[in-house]
């Protein structure tokens, strides 16, 4: 109300110079004495002092920029978000019912449940943002029952940035902590604004979870986009004993380079290219003690004396480190029409040994490099701003030079798998989802009554809410 | 709302026709009554032209004499142990076949298709196969035909190839399912339970004897096969020291009439081995007038892992049993 009798003030003309004031009424109480327009010279006098005050309080550069209607492509991730300066809470919940064709009401040798159909909490994140002149914070949890109720830390990251224009990203930023591993687009895209239920097959193949430890510098300047990261190559989600730790000295080195620009008003173009080396670990054996075994030859279950044998102590075998590397092209485009967003993008990626989560590359064990190759493209197109349909097809081959043995013959063919992934749903816009996806899946699991090697079928369907913050 | 109609309608029609599409079923892993590592699950009967009698296709020098065919099978033993694992088979077939099916005659709901390995070294036109197969504890004892048949590459098949197999029975029976010649024996008490719970069965005799796998070791039986004659034996001491053995079961198998008097029967858990809680079931078994074993007493009861009593006592008293 200060304000806004301060700027009336200050500012007559704009009101005077608008409209002629009316007549005042005929019984109208007589006008202002001088000590009445003392009085109001002096209050404004004392409000104009405190405006200043405040004026110059403030950080130089732009006032937090008001909202503005979103442009094309505008689901940003890290390290180019635009957080709200000082600290902000933001979360999300992703539940959903799925339902697996492999599944079955069985034990997997060692106890895991070969039932998928099930309700299950995927995602359950709470993210605290810290955004200041020349510091950022970033700290996410996640809680799911994926495997059992868990809580991970996602994000951790701590760093300095040099942003002078509050309304873009920053010119240079050095981060050191927990960050998704900047390789291509899927991983550094947040599962909060993703349409399609999980990433690629490759992506997590190659990266199970998105989140690695590792010094990451990164920039933008006008439509250029590049980021360098240094990580330990042991992410969130590995299939080993090194989880978020390193085993080697060495670390995974990742280059991105890229542009995001809006060459039109509703047409959004960005495209990068990713490089990863990094190094591999193959892990040595312990020292064992001598033992006795006993193996049934005759297999009549009874123990005969020349069916035990002696097993002498092993020694120790040393472990040994292997190159991996990855290239990988991510393009996409958004342009918005009178129906909404069509966004159509895609990756591919060449990569060697960097399998982690699928048929795990170990060449040291195997004596050969196994050479990896994945793809997808994906349309997501908006129906209005209450619907959203998608389509995505994604192809991974976890090894180029897989043979199978057929009638004494080693036969090249290819262990390949490939998804279809219709998606519909519903939006609430900035405040829920409900998705649709099926998944159709097509794998080199099973065989043939000939014995070749054919799909098994591991058809996926997933129904989804996501209510966020 | 109208738009959404069509593409939730093209999703529905999709997902249906995608549903409905080829793909190999999943392997039903332990629900078959036979379980070959490696190999492909396929539902239904399996195809060739039924065994004939005299078996395999060789002649006398092993040599194939017609076209797709087994033509021969070799195995360690003609026994299959109950809940046995990783039971090895191999054998040759003619160069034209690409695959072999494998089923139990007339148990399960399919077979398994292996594929053939490579060109025989030593007989000719004829390339190898092998696999390991294991079998579910519960297979009904007897014997049993093995049913195998070559696979040509367009997915014809030659007559199938019988191969004689007895699976013993879980009941210790002194072999009597494989051998009917072989008398049963007089009694058999037997403790089965259905978690990894190191549960173990204990006998008060009527002298005051305690019979029980652990702290009587002398009079468990080395013989898992046929039990030696004198004194009544405890096949096995299932979960021992928390390894898992598959069969969850304990025997103590009297193979003459017991001695008269009352046999108190107990169920001690002397170990939890991290489970919460076992459910178990007696079973008496005697020998019939028809010469095989009867169930003629049955007791199912629930232990938790705060009973555990790590041998200091005798456990949860069961029954008694009376001789006469």
């Amino acid at each position: 109300m200060a304000l806004a009798l301060a700027v009336a003030v200050l500012f007559p003309g704009t009101a005077a110079g608008q409209t002629t004031p009316p007549p005042p009424p005929p019984d109208a109480a007589p006008g202002p004495t001088a000590a009445d327009v003392a009085a109001l010279r002096e209050e404004v006098g004392a409000l104009r002092a405190d405006l200043d005050e405040v004026r110059a309080a403030k950080p130089t550069g732009a006032l937090v920029p008001p909202a503005t209607p979103r442009p094309p492509g505008y689901e940003a991730f890290w390290p180019w978000l635009i957080p709200p300066e000082g600290l902000s809470l933001n979360g999300y919940v992703q539940s959903q019912y799925e339902s697996h064709q492999d599944s079955q009401d069985q034990l997997a040798q060692g106890g895991a449940p070969l039932n998928q159909d099930r309700f299950s909490i995927r995602r359950a994140r709470v993210t605290l943002v810290g955004e200041w002149q020349y510091a950022a914070l970033a700290l996410e949890l996640d809680g799911n029952t994926t495997s059992g109720p868990q809580v991970d830390l996602r994000k951790a990251e701590a760093s300095l940035q040099y942003r002078p224009d509050r309304r873009r990203p920053p010119i240079v930023m050095a981060t050191v902590g927990l960050f998704d591993v900047p390789f291509g687009y899927e991983l550094v895209e947040s599962p909060r604004t993703r349409f399609f239920m999980e990433r690629s097959v490759a992506s997590r193949a190659f990266f199970p979870a998105e989140p690695d430890l590792g010094l990451r510098l990164a920039g933008a300047l006008g439509f250029f986009r590049w980021t360098i990261a240094a990580q330990n190559g042991e992410p969130l989600g590995e299939k080993s004993n090194f989880v978020l730790q390193d085993p080697n000295k060495a670390k995974d080195v990742v280059f991105r380079f890229g542009f995001d620009s809006q060459p039109l008003r509703d047409l959004q173009l960005a495209a990068d290219v990713s490089s990863l080396h990094g190094t591999g670990f193959h892990a040595g054996t312990d020292a064992t003690s001598a033992t006795l075994q006993w193996k049934d030859l005759n297999e009549d279950g009874v123990v005969q004396p020349y069916e035990i044998n002696g097993v002498p102590g092993a020694s120790a075998t040393p472990s040994a480190n292997f190159d991996r590397w990855a290239v990988g092209l991510d393009l996409r485009m958004t342009y918005r029409s009178w129906l909404g967003d069509t966004k159509v993008y895609g990756e591919f990626i060449l990569a060697q040994n960097l399998d982690r989560g699928l048929y795990i590359a170990d060449p040291v064990a195997t004596g050969v490099a196994q050479r990896e190759m994945g793809y997808y493209i994906g349309a997501v197109q908006d129906v209005t701003k209450w619907g959203v349909v998608g389509l995505r097809y994604d192809f991974y081959d976890p090894n180029s030079d897989a043979f199978d043995k057929r009638g004494g013959k080693l036969l090249p063919y290819s262990e390949a798998i490939t998804t279809w992934s219709p998606m519909v749903g519903l939006v609430l816009p900035d405040r829920a989802r409900l998705l649709v996806q099926y998944d159709a899946i097509r794998n080199a699991y099973g065989r043939t009554t000939a014995g070749v090697p054919t799909s098994l079928k591991d058809d996926v369907f997933t129904l989804r809410l996501q209510v966020q913050l | 709302m109208r738009r959404l109609l069509l593409p939730v309608t093209a999703l529905a029609v999709v997902s249906v026709a995608v549903a409905c599409s080829d793909g190999a079923p999943i392997n039903p892993g332990v629900s078959e009554p036979m379980f070959i590592t490696g190999a492909q699950f396929v539902p239904g009967d399996m195809p060739g032209a039924p065994a004939v009698e005299d078996g395999g296709a060789g002649d006398d020098s092993g040599a194939p004499t017609t076209p797709l065919a087994v033509v021969s099978v070799d195995y360690n033993n003609v026994h299959v142990v109950p809940g046995a694992s990783g039971k090895s088979f191999g054998g040759l077939v003619t160069t034209d076949a690409v695959a072999v099916g494998v089923r139990l005659e007339e148990l399960g709901s399919g077979y398994w298709v292996v594929p053939v390995a490579g060109r025989d070294s030593q007989v000719a036109n004829s390339s190898d196969f092998s696999f390991n197969a294991s079998f579910d504890a519960n297979d009904p004892p007897g014997e049993r035909n093995l049913l195998m048949v070559a696979i040509g590459a367009d997915g014809s098949a030659g007559t199938q190839l019988a191969t004689e197999l007895c699976i013993q029975s879980r009941i210790p029976d002194n072999g009597h399912a494989c051998d009917p010649g072989a008398a049963v024996p007089a009694v058999v008490f037997s403790l089965q339970w259905d978690s990894n719970f190191d549960i173990d069965l204990h006998v008060i005799a009527p002298d005051g004897t305690d019979i029980n796998p652990k702290t009587n070791p002398l009079q468990v039986s080395v013989d898992a096969g046929v039990p030696p004659a004198d004194d009544p034996k405890i096949d096995r001491d299932s979960l021992g020291q928390c390894v898992p053995d598959g069969l969850r079961q304990e025997d103590l198998v009297f193979l003459d009439y017991p001695a008269v008097g009352p046999y108190d029967i107990y169920a001690d858990p002397f170990d939890a081995c991290g489970q919460p809680a076992v459910r178990f079931t007696l079973t008496i078994y005697e020998a019939g007038s028809d010469g095989a074993l009867h169930a003629t007493f049955t007791q199912s009861g629930e232990l938790l892992s705060g009973y555990v009593t790590g041998g200091g006592a005798s456990g949860l008293f069961i029954t008694e049993k009376q001789f006469n």
